[in-house]
């Protein structure tokens, strides 16, 4: 395989890696937890 | 005069030029084992030295992986590829693997970072780009020696290099190049 299009895919690795962590990241802090109780996360962490 | 300075100027490009496919070649085969090893530490919760161990070892094997296989393809023995490719690109890796993993160990938080986390591939994104900023000028002085990834080229394993300066359809082995000549040109 050429060095290049390793090179690119890798990139898009990166890249998918980084857009898949961000939207599980958005998705944790604007989790669907009622008003004035602890987010998910937040009770998971709190529970540690 | 002007021909000999648009001359120099035309090889001290082609050389950059190599110099930069080098390293490209060099970080993919590093970035794959250094991606597969902090992945893997990352997921299973190493701490950092065992994390920084495994991601070593599987940059270098893919490092020489993705050198050696173009030298088997060119019809060299497994062994005497695999001599050119320890000394063509042990130093690069070397530089490589120490710049990345001494970025990823000064972030702040990304080595604990994990897999879900942006801080982890931005971190990642920022060491191989650091890498790739501290291997090139290694790799254009080992060129400059007829070293380096020159070795690899003179050996036949130059499939990656086909579309710098003069050297589209010259494919002729044992035209590395040199300090006089660094872009392995064939003058007649």
């Amino acid at each position: 395989m050429n060095t290049n299009t390793l090179a690119a895919a890798l990139v898009g690795f990166l890249l998918g890696g980084l857009t898949v962590s961000i939207a599980a990241q958005l998705d944790d802090d604007t989790g669907d937890s009622p008003h004035g109780s602890p987010a998910p996360h937040a009770l998971i962490q709190t529970l540690r | 005069m002007n021909h000999n300075h648009a001359a120099a100027s035309s090889d001290r490009s082609a050389l950059n030029a190599m110099a930069a496919s080098a390293t490209l070649h060099c970080l993919t085969g590093c970035a794959i084992g250094e991606i597969l090893g902090l992945m893997t530490g990352t997921a299973l919760g190493w701490a950092a030295a065992p994390t920084i161990a495994l991601s070593v070892s599987l940059a270098f094997f893919f490092g020489y992986l993705l050198s050696t296989l173009p030298l088997l393809q060119a019809g060299l023995g497994f062994f005497a590829a695999l001599s050119v490719v320890f000394a063509a690109d042990t130093l690069s890796i070397a530089v490589m693997e120490l710049v990345d993993n001494a970025v990823m160990a000064a972030i702040p938080g990304a080595m604990d970072a994990g897999l879900v986390n942006p801080v982890f591939w931005l971190s990642m994104m920022l060491a191989l780009a650091a890498a790739f900023v501290a291997a090139f000028p290694v790799n254009r002085y080992l060129l400059t020696r007829g070293k380096g990834h020159a070795l690899t080229m003179a050996a036949g394993g130059d499939e990656h290099h086909g579309h710098v300066g003069t050297r589209d359809h010259d494919h002729d082995q044992g035209d590395a190049p040199t300090a006089s000549d660094p872009a392995g040109h064939q003058h007649h």
